[in-house]
């Protein structure tokens, strides 16, 4: 079918080339440059949000593979001790009694830091003991005890005391607990780590 | 106007002449081939070119990103999967851990081992009237029957382990007591001894 009534003269068919194209190259732009452009961004930029996620996931994996492997050598040593949860005071008091029960004693609790989750109970301990072997036995118990404790200045001398030789025994000790698990109250110091 | 017919050039009167009667083919014009065909392969590759490099080289790149972003979510879920079947790991390190505590804690020398040091090493030879343990060093007065004696006992309480070596500092046949120097009567020897103590080896690593 002839739409005009003549053919396209030379010219004519060059634009109407040149406007097919043009057309063309508009539907390209809209409908596959636009889209894929803008997919393609949208696909790196969320790439580079999921990689940071990503590095913070495989940062927890490999530091809970490190605590993993510090437990496992942890459950080889010959003793084994527990910090429990803040506070453990009643229980601390409980196993100095249970220790020093039987004889003459003072119980000093000096201070209580924390450093983060770490609690550290400073205990000064003055005791008298009847035998070496039985302050031995003391300090043995305290130290070895389920929770973890740190004997640290220790001053023992021999005394007589009625006619009778006994020590006396001046001790620091400390007991550690953590605030994981733990709840806090009125006698929780200030974390001296954030002051830092 | 192109003609299928031909004329003359000769002078007046002379008619045109035609080689072709087929009147259906008047009116049309001659494919040149030639031209035709190059153009149409030309024209073939162009599409076949621009729809390689701009369509589907695209599309293909838009693919290969959106595979990485899905490799890279599925890899995040498999770590929030392994995270999870740690179950409570992290509370139970935080009790048993010794990474908060100091360098000085780590390697503190077991007061127990001391006293023990004390109890099989000291006390079977001489009476210990004193002792006193302050970070790495322990301060002895024993009293021993010679002063020989009391050398013996150093050397070997520097045998021990724990012991990095040890000193007597003082030794002497009298007693003191508040300042006031009294004479030993039996010629006893009281002394004074230093022990260093080595520092112990962290048996976990942190």
């Amino acid at each position: 079918m002839k739409i005009l009534s003549r053919d396209f003269t030379t010219k004519e068919k060059v634009l109407l080339l040149i406007l097919a194209i043009i057309l063309l190259a508009l539907v390209y732009y809209r409908f596959i440059d636009i889209p894929v452009r803008d997919g393609i961004a949208e696909a790196k930029s969320e790439q580079d949000m999921r990689r940071i996620e990503l590095t913070a996931v495989n940062k927890k994996i490999e530091s809970l593979e490190k605590m993993k492997n510090e437990l496992d050598d942890i459950a080889k040593l010959k003793t084994v001790t527990y910090m429990p949860s803040y506070n453990n005071v009643k229980n601390v008091n409980r196993l100095l009694n249970d220790t020093l029960g039987p004889l003459d004693y003072v119980v000093t609790y000096t201070n209580l830091t924390r450093d983060a989750n770490q609690i550290r109970r400073n205990v000064s301990l003055q005791f008298t003991s009847p035998d070496y072997e039985t302050m031995e036995q003391v300090l043995r118990q305290i130290s070895e005890s389920e929770y973890r404790c740190l004997l640290d200045d220790l001053r023992g001398a021999l005394v007589n005391r009625r006619n009778d030789d006994a020590l006396t025994v001046n001790l620091t000790a400390t007991f550690y607990e953590t605030m994981v698990g733990g709840t806090a109250d009125a006698g929780l110091p200030a974390d001296r780590s954030a002051a830092n | 106007m192109a003609r299928n017919a031909t004329s003359k050039k000769s002078g007046r009167g002379s008619l045109p002449t035609r080689k072709s009667i087929n009147f259906a083919s008047v009116g049309e014009k001659k494919v040149r081939y030639g031209i035709l065909i190059p153009v149409i392969i030309l024209a073939v590759l162009a599409v076949a070119a621009f729809a390689k490099f701009a369509v589907i080289d695209r599309l293909n790149a838009l693919e290969t990103e959106r595979a990485e972003l899905a490799r890279i979510e599925r890899e995040i879920a498999e770590g929030y999967a392994k995270i999870e079947s740690y179950g409570e790991l992290t509370e139970r390190y935080a009790h048993y851990t010794f990474s908060d505590m100091t360098a000085e804690e780590l390697t503190r020398t077991d007061r127990v081992a001391i006293v023990d040091l004390i109890s099989r090493v000291v006390i079977p030879e001489a009476v210990v009237s004193s002792w006193d343990v302050k970070g790495n060093e322990l301060s002895l007065t024993i009293t021993g029957e010679t002063l020989q004696q009391i050398n013996l006992i150093a050397q070997k309480i520097e045998a021990e382990e724990i012991v990095d070596f040890c000193t007597v500092t003082t030794a002497a046949t009298q007693d003191t007591w508040y300042n006031r120097v009294y004479e030993n009567t039996d010629n006893r020897v009281t002394a004074k001894i230093i022990v260093y103590l080595n520092e112990m080896t962290p048996e976990v690593v942190l």
